[in-house]
């Protein structure tokens, strides 16, 4: 349910704010009569659902998502430059008498509304609004939702309109360009995502970098522009319309009556504005956090290169879940579970990591075990078998009660693990300390990874590992 | 203020609110009552759509069909086509193979009871209770009903899978025979009094719930002895861990030809019950596995096909109690053109003498809303109870959006009214000319 308020204010804040701001920045008599904002409200919404609709039919999601964001980067870009003329009151007046800054919002608002629709759809997409075609509890909370979310982001449109005005054009142009300055950051990373997706441009490692660093922001963005819309409210308040002093009583009596509309006007923002933090809060730190794994126990290999777990142990019916450090620094992460009851103990060992999901790991919930990513519940008497979504199977041999493991399985299971830490390492060849995520060379032998100081010693390994290795495997065999 | 004239106001001309009102209630009624229903039936859709354990019936492609009337499958080809016993294990090879908690294989045939000279005709399912079935990577593997289908109750001891002479009788039957766990019962294959007899140790007395209750049930290496069909199976019932549908498991419903390659691998690599079945059906050829939804079978096969008619119906209610509610409020506002020129007079906006009426019109639409849920709450019992044989839930839902729906129908019921308060001058009302 909060899913879908939450959607539509990431995807229509940035939008709304733009709109409302620039019409507060517009000096008073360029006020664009309202049929224009409204037309070009309107018109974007159509164009919105006419992409949407395009988008189902020809399964192009990317492509409308990208071309509607190259739309709103441009628009944006345009707002910006105007902005900065309008600041410096280069007004732009045509013959009737009406500025052209003016003759922009409609073209502004419908850009706005329509990528900005497009997108709410586009999150919104995979999430079925309900499990099945007939009317039930489910569709219509979620579909109230979705009317709610609209309501309140109209409303906080129209008290943001009253609000800016009171704060004053100096504060409304700031908080437009800082509004504006963000939705080109993040439109820019987007805009090239679509269009490395859409294979219109080559991909580079330098331009992987910048979608992955703007991606970063996307999600603070609308809380910024919330934020800033609390900032607003604050140069209003301080701004206030001051009752003063008067002896006519009938002006004191209209100047009391507009100071508390103002105050209701504010208020009313900071309410709206709260509810909406609150409401993108829940969702966001609460709602949509994926389950957290357990702790993972550290071990570390005996003398003999090998784990030992008692049976005694792990037999509760628990998920034990260990975590060894691979020589690479990757962090493998297994679990021990006992697949019967404590009468019949027969222990699955098996990695943290699923074949087909990668290493998001399994949680147990209740008696269930449940593999996170793909939320598939495992037969219990089947882990410890692989197909499936089952977890890795973990080779490993029963010593009288306890469960061993070979320090080299793990090391075998590190490639399906990502989470890495920089450990300390040897380069085989001259001996040298290093640290495992700063090592300039890496190579992989006999299902180990070893790391280099130089080329040169990478080299002399490369052409002969045993060489190098004579010692390790020694150990081993003895 | 305006409260107080809306209380004052609101017992002005009673008659015609419990009118207005009563009208709401009507119209709110036809919608409770149609509303539950269907909501009920889309929530327990719902509900089995999204839960994380399905079962599957798995069977011959010919069979597909069942014709049952009155209890007797009619279907001609029925006792031509079997499955093959030894394939059982393959089902344990697909894919999400893990996921697979048990397998049931049924095979059921006629049969006559003889009990002290009397004979009675019944139906003799064999079936696992607690087989060992050996697979290729679980060599201990176990199955059978006593995993699958916990509710089912014995009173008495369960049979063992290996033996040709230990049955399970049905509750219903037991009662009907006049037999107890520990006793014994003559069975002959077929209608006729020409089949082979044998006599059977009664195990325990069987309590599902279902027609099972009515029948014998008994290990199924004794069914396939008896209808002298060693090694065929009529069905497997296979109970599976499955995740809940969603978008992509819907349209796949509609065959996996529909899905584009990426969208089919996603939907092949997810443990759906649609794509647990479609990989039953790869590896067993000629058969057909279906997953067994019994809500949207059953209740939900006639709320889909009628969903469109309760929308028809709902939205002609509204439409009707508008129109009422709209020419009652004419008159009001005609009776009242006094009191509203007089308003006006003394300078009330439009929107304020507006908020009176509408505030009016809001309580009046709550009441009757309220009013309809009460009856539509017990029409809905009456209409559960003739169609589907049980009561309706009335999910709680139901109470906001009727009332929600009723003060919509006397808001839209209002709008006329309200165009005539604006359109009266004080000067003419007062004057009375009007």
């Amino acid at each position: 349910m909060a899913f879908y308020i939450a959607a539509l204010a990431h995807a229509l804040v940035p939008a709304v704010l733009i709109i409302v701001l620039w019409t507060a920045t517009l000096p008073a008599p360029d006020k664009p009569r309202r049929s224009g904002l409204a037309r070009g409200v309107c018109a974007g919404a159509l164009v919105g659902a006419l992409a949407i609709l395009l988008a189902i039919a020809r399964t192009a999601e990317t492509a409308g998502n990208t071309g509607l964001q190259v739309a709103g980067f441009v628009t944006n870009a345009a707002t910006l430059m105007l902005l900065a003329l309008n600041v410096r009151s280069l007004r732009l007046v045509e013959e009737t008498g009406t500025p052209i800054l003016a003759r922009f919002t409609p073209i502004l608002a419908a850009v706005e509304i329509a990528q900005g629709l497009f997108a709410a759809w586009n999150a919104t997409v995979n999430h079925g609004l309900s499990a099945t075609d007939v009317v039930n509890t489910d569709l219509i909370v979620n579909c109230t939702a979705i009317l709610f979310g609209a309501a309140l982001l109209a409303i906080l449109a129209l008290q943001l309109a009253k609000v800016a005005r009171m704060a004053g054009r100096g504060p409304a142009a700031t908080a437009l360009a800082v509004v504006l300055v963000l939705a080109l950051a993040v439109g820019s990373g987007q805009t090239m995502l679509g269009l490395l997706r859409l294979d219109q441009i080559g991909v580079t490692a330098e331009r992987i970098t910048y979608v992955a660093r703007l991606s970063v922001i996307e999600p603070w963005q609308v809380y910024i522009d919330l934020g800033l819309t609390l900032l607003l409210i604050l140069v209003a308040f301080r701004r206030r319309f001051r009752i003063g002093v008067t002896e006519d009583r009938i002006e004191r009596r209209l100047r009391i009556a507009r100071a508390l509309t103002q105050s209701r006007w504010r208020r009313g923002l900071a309410g709206a504005t709260a509810l909406l933090l609150a409401i993108l809060a829940f969702q966001d730190l609460y709602a949509s956090r994926p389950p957290t794994l357990s702790e993972a126990i550290g071990m570390q290999a005996d003398g003999k290169d090998e784990i030992r777990i008692p049976i005694e142990r792990v037999k509760d019916g628990n998920l034990h879940r260990f975590a060894y450090i691979s020589s690479a620094g990757h962090r493998v992460r297994f679990f021990l579970i006992n697949r019967y009851d404590e009468a019949h103990i027969d222990i699955g060992v098996v990695f943290d990591a699923c074949m087909v999901c990668g290493d998001g790991g399994y949680i147990q919930h209740g008696d269930e075990v449940i593999c996170v990513p793909c939320n598939v519940r495992m037969f219990r008497p089947s882990i410890g078998k692989s197909g499936g979504c089952n977890p890795i199977p973990l080779p490993h041999t029963v010593e009288d009660g306890t469960i061993v493991i070979a320090a080299s399985s793990l090391e075998k299971g590190a490639r399906h693990f990502t989470e890495v830490v920089d450990v300390e390492v040897t380069d085989p060849v001259t001996g040298q300390k290093l640290t495992s995520g700063k090592a300039p060379f890496q190579h992989e032998a006999g299902g180990r990874t070893y790391f280099f100081g130089d080329k040169d010693s990478y080299d002399k390994f490369r052409a002969d590992p045993d060489a190098y290795l004579r010692g390790g495997k020694q150990r081993e065999h003895g | 203020m305006v409260l107080r004239m809306l209380w004052r106001s609101f017992f002005e001309g009673r008659r015609r609110k419990i009118l207005a009102a009563a009208t709401v209630a009507l119209a709110a009624t036809l919608i409770t009552t149609l509303f539950a229903l269907s909501v009920d039936v889309g929530d327990k859709m719902a509900k089995e759509m999204t839960s994380y354990g399905s079962n599957i019936r798995v069977t011959p492609k010919a069979d597909a069909m069942p014709l049952l009337i009155g209890g007797v499958d009619y279907n001609p080809l029925k006792g031509r086509d079997y499955l093959n016993e030894r394939d059982l294990p393959k089902i344990k090879d697909i894919f999400w193979r893990n996921n697979i908690v048990g397998l049931v294989p049924r095979l059921a045939l006629p049969a006559t009871a003889e009990i002290d000279g009397t004979a009675l005709r019944i139906s003799v399912t064999g079936t696992y209770f607690d087989h060992l079935l050996p697979l290729p990577s679980d060599e201990g593997y176990r199955t059978g009903v006593r995993d699958i289908n916990r509710f089912w109750q014995v009173e008495g001891t369960w049979p063992d899978d290996a033996s040709e002479s230990q049955a399970l009788v049905g509750s219903r039957l037991a009662a009907r025979l006049g037999v107890v766990a520990g006793g014994t019962l003559r069975l002959r294959t077929g209608d006729g009094a020409d089949g082979p007899l044998r006599t059977v140790a009664i195990a325990g007395i069987l309590t599902t719930g279902g027609e099972e209750d009515d029948g014998v049930t008994v290990p199924l290496a004794m069914a396939q002895a008896m209808a002298g069909l060693p090694g065929r199976i009529q069905s497997i019932d296979v109970s599976a861990l499955t995740v809940p549908e969603n978008d992509l498991a819907r349209k796949a419903r509609r065959g996996p030809e529909a899905l584009s390659s990426e969208e089919y691998d996603k939907w092949y690599c997810t443990a759906y019950v649609g794509s647990i079945a479609h990989q039953i059906e790869e590896v067993l050829a000629d058969t057909s596995a279906r997953p067994i939804w019994q809500v949207a079978a059953g209740e939900g096969a006639v709320i889909t096909r009628i969903q469109m008619l309760l929308l028809v119906v709902s939205a002609a209610a509204i439409a009707a109690a508008a129109m009422c509610v709209s020419a009652l409020m004419n008159t009001t506002v005609l009776e009242r053109a006094r009191e509203i020129g007089l308003m006006k007079a003394l300078g009330a906006a439009p929107w304020e003498i507006h908020l009176l009426f509408v505030g009016e019109a809001v309580i009046v639409g709550l009441i009757g809303g309220a009013l309809g849920i009460l009856a539509g709450y017990a029409v809905a019992q009456g209409v559960g109870w003739s169609v589907f044989q049980s009561g309706v839930d009335v999910r709680p839902i139901t109470v906001p959006v009727v009332l929600a729906i009723s003060v919509i129908t006397v808001l839209a019921g209002s709008i006329l009214p309200s165009r005539a308060i604006a359109a009266l001058l004080p000067v003419e009302v007062l004057h009375g000319r009007r």
